[in-house]
């Protein structure tokens, strides 16, 4: 009987209780003599055995021993909480980083790679550089181009900026809102036509 | 969470709900036009898939929407009705 419970308690990997010399399990605290045999008498009738440390549990009014296995359980569902939660914050972290961009800068374009139009002045281009992909946008024109590197991104912002002059050139300001005249007066300020066509 | 949509799907949202018509061109641009008059472009690329996060950044900006707006026009929460008026509203208070 007493190697019965042993190896069913030695079957437990936490709580390691101390082993008297009469081989009767037992815990640590003052009170433990009494309250183990109170648990071995309830834990002789449970199946699956009871962890020694919450034999002591079987002192508290109104609440039963708890098996092994419940026990386990418990715990192996606050460990999938705690592991969900954790995979949801870095996948949100994971998230967070894909949508801001690795760098930001500002660069002056001095050039429309266009014979037929010049820029009197430069143009501040903001460059940004995601993982898979490479932003160019000029704010104050409401203009973006996307590219796989930053040069190819920058010439589509040019060609970006050669086409809103042109269809602004050709429409009459009462048919723009707000914003498209102001781009119109900032485009007409800078960009030039040359002499030569293309 | 930020989602991310389908190029199609968003060229079709911002086709139907703020009336753009795209010239061609490698990627889409067309004028929003509120009551007779063109207030901003748009421009959203062509092809099928999921749009990256800066290209989708870049045209939830154009459109003038938040996170959660942009969404909303994309899943079909938002009508062209909504959105219009939004705009609206945004050129009452001088924003666009």
């Amino acid at each position: 009987m007493k190697s019965e419970e042993g190896s069913r308690y030695s079957r437990i990997p936490y709580s390691r209780p101390r082993q008297r010399a009469d081989s009767q399990w037992s815990l640590l605290d003052e009170e433990g003599e009494r309250s183990v045999t109170e648990g071995h008498r309830r834990c002789s009738d449970l199946s699956t055995g009871t962890s020694p440390s919450l034999v002591k549990l079987g002192k508290v009014p109104g609440l039963s021993v708890i098996p092994a296995r419940a026990e386990k359980e418990f715990i192996e569902g606050l460990f999938r909480d705690f592991l969900g939660e954790v995979l949801s914050r870095v996948g949100e972290a994971k998230e967070g980083c894909e949508e801001t961009p690795r760098y930001v800068r500002s660069i002056p374009i001095h050039d429309l790679g266009s014979e037929a139009l010049e820029l009197v002045g430069p143009l501040q281009v903001e460059v940004e550089c995601y993982d898979e992909e490479i932003i160019s946008k000029i704010p104050e024109l409401g203009v973006w181009a996307s590219a796989p590197t930053e040069g190819e991104a920058i010439m589509a912002i040019k060609n970006r900026v050669i086409d809103l002059f042109e269809e602004l050139s050709g429409l009459d300001d009462a048919v723009l809102g707000k914003l498209p005249r102001m781009w119109k007066r900032i485009l007409s300020k800078r960009i030039t036509r040359t002499a030569v066509k293309v | 969470m930020p989602k991310r949509h389908d190029k199609a799907r968003v060229a079709r949202a911002v086709s139907k709900k703020a009336g753009v018509r795209f010239r061609s061109g490698s990627e889409q641009t067309g004028p929003v036009v509120l009551d007779g008059k063109r207030v901003f472009n748009v421009t959203v690329p062509k092809g099928r898939g999921d749009l990256t996060p800066g290209t989708q950044n870049a045209i939830r900006d154009q459109l003038k929407l938040s996170r959660d707006d942009f969404t909303r026009l994309v899943d079909c929460t938002m009508t062209g009705t909504d959105y219009m008026n939004l705009l609206r509203e945004m050129r009452a208070q001088n924003r666009i």
